[in-house]
């Protein structure tokens, strides 16, 4: 059974196609990446899950429930965390969550021990009195993030959770994340520009432009659908000459670079032994000699080129 | 419901406190101003205070400047702070956050509006403190206490009106002083022009027509209001602004 199904689902704001025609399955209990540039339609889509936004065409299943009509039941058990963190600043920092559990209605025993595990796991604890505006934003991003889950929901939105976060902060973040999903087996359904980011912390992925989906599945498979094949050779005393030989090689596309670094890009002919043997012969030094592997990111910016060409 | 409504009342009493806490100054010009209300009628009046008309329209006005003062906030401040965003993304009903909202604010002015009522009795009672206790004529105190609270709501739910659809806090609190200060000069326009010595009023039967009238009216103006600002509750439109 999926966590979210939706058919051709669209909302259109004036000529803006903000969603258009998305036909996506996200598994149960994996954290699936929604990844696009911005302004692609990502938090439409997440508001038109949550039943925020009324579809303007097709349909959507979350969690079984309709988010057109059971709306209701959609957001009692999922939780979310958008791209601002939305805390209540004036309120401390176990107020915040305390409002949360309420609206929840969790028992008072168990309000308090899910608090004090949230705050301890998301190491908040030692500020639980403090106010929410004198956090630092990495950490109020994470307190954000313990409200999307204070009442256990089966599946979180979460859009853009690092956004504005240095490297440091949203790697801790991502630790965190994953720590935590795997110990509350929820599904999270996670938007980003971010593609390191999900290409780390995500076992499906799905790329969607001007609301359209491009493209969805493992990110193996897609980085194995939209390989580049490349070689990438450091060294010395690389030359014009060497990179029309290397042009003219069998299987070899194109020869490109400079004095310490090349790339060539190959097909299924090209024999990387007499690639580099030719280097050599041709007064190359070769330091290091790997075949690239196609990224998350190098298949985004190939579907994004595809798109504009369009 | 009640629980829902309960815990949104929970949430914006903490968001009150704190605000207050941070700046102590709200807080004194809050007590000023009550203190100021309670005394200075009551002390102009003397033991008068205790049976006029007077008290109801001062029951209805202070928290009708004090709640227009705090709701703005409801729903622009949460907007400004993107807290409204996972507020409306939670399973509150539409309901319980409009209730919780404006009961909070209600019980804010209505609160405000005994205090004066207990500061004006206190006043009166030193500055007549050989003539034995007074206190407030029945008819008056029940009047008292039924405005203040409907006047509060009134004065919430107009309130909430305004702050579902400002652009900011500032221009909410902006709009609903201004129709607070002109509730004010009508008020007191109609007052002066009508012919009755209002601090003298002795006719039992013109005070209690003038308290159901005015309770008839207020009651219906809640209810109406209170209904347009639930048909302009809408999700949708609260996201997308």
């Amino acid at each position: 059974m999926f966590a979210i199904q939706t058919s051709n689902l669209s909302r259109h704001f004036g000529t803006i196609k903000a969603v258009d025609h998305l036909t996506l399955n996200v598994p149960r209990g994996i954290i699936f990446g929604f990844l696009g540039p911005n302004g692609a339609g990502k938090t439409t889509t997440i508001n038109l899950l949550l039943g925020l936004l009324e579809p303007a065409e097709g349909s959507a299943k979350v969690l079984g429930f309709d988010c057109s009509t059971q709306s209701d039941l959609v957001r009692k058990h999922t939780g979310a965390l958008f791209e601002h963190s939305g805390l209540y600043e004036r309120l401390s920092v176990k107020d915040n969550l305390e409002f949360y559990a309420r609206i929840w209605r969790l028992p008072r025993g168990l309000r308090t021990s899910r608090i004090h595990q949230l705050l301890n796991h998301f190491a908040l604890w030692d500020r639980r009195d403090q106010i929410a505006s004198k956090l630092s934003r990495g950490m109020q991003r994470k307190l954000a993030l313990a409200r999307a889950f204070i009442h256990q929901p089966t599946l979180v939105f979460l859009d853009e959770p690092t956004s504005g976060l240095d490297p440091i902060a949203a790697a801790h973040l991502h630790d965190d994340l994953l720590a935590f999903c795997r110990t509350e087996e929820a599904t999270v359904f996670l938007t980003t520009h971010n593609l390191p980011e999900a290409e780390k912390i995500c076992s499906q992925v799905a790329v969607i432009s001007n609301g359209r989906l491009l493209t969805q599945g493992s990110v193996d498979e897609l980085c194995k659908a939209k390989m580049v094949h490349q070689i990438e050779v450091i060294g010395s005393d690389f030359d014009e000459m060497l990179l029309s030989t290397l042009a003219s090689s069998r299987g070899v596309l194109s020869a490109k670079g400079d004095r310490g670094r090349l790339i060539l890009e190959v097909d299924e002919k090209a024999d990387p032994a007499s690639l580099s043997h030719a280097i050599i012969s041709s007064g190359g030094r070769v330091e290091e000699f790997r075949r690239v592997r196609s990224s998350l990111e190098d298949v985004f910016l190939a579907l994004m080129e595809g798109e504009n060409d369009r | 419901m009640i629980a829902d409504v309960l815990t949104v009342m929970w949430k914006e009493w903490k968001e009150l406190y704190a605000q207050y806490r941070k700046a102590d100054l709200n807080l004194l010009v809050s007590v000023l101003a009550i203190a100021f209300l309670g005394v200075f009628p009551a002390l102009q009046a003397g033991e008068r205070w205790m049976s006029s008309p007077m008290v109801l329209i001062f029951s209805g006005w202070v928290p009708l400047i004090l709640v227009s003062g705090v709701i703005a906030d409801a729903f622009a401040g949460e907007r400004e702070r993107h807290t409204l965003e996972p507020l409306l993304a939670s399973h509150l009903s539409d309901t319980s956050i409009l209730i919780g909202k404006i009961a909070s604010a209600v019980s804010y002015g209505w609160g405000h509006a005994l205090f004066m009522l207990l500061i004006g009795l206190i006043t009166v009672n030193v500055i007549d403190v050989g003539g034995g206790f007074l206190f407030y004529s029945p008819s008056i105190l029940l009047a008292g206490i039924l405005l203040s609270l409907l006047g509060s709501g009134a004065a919430a739910c107009a309130g909430v009106i305004v702050s579902l659809r400002a652009p900011t806090v500032k221009y909410a609190q902006q709009l609903l002083s201004s129709a607070s200060m002109l509730v004010f000069v009508l008020l007191f326009i109609a007052a002066r022009s009508a012919p009755i010595d209002w601090w003298g009023i002795s006719s039992k039967e013109l005070v209690s027509n003038l308290i159901i009238y005015t309770t008839l009216i207020l009651a219906l103006l809640d209810l109406a209001l209170f209904l347009i600002a639930k048909s302009r509750f809408r999700r949708e439109e609260l996201i997308l602004d």
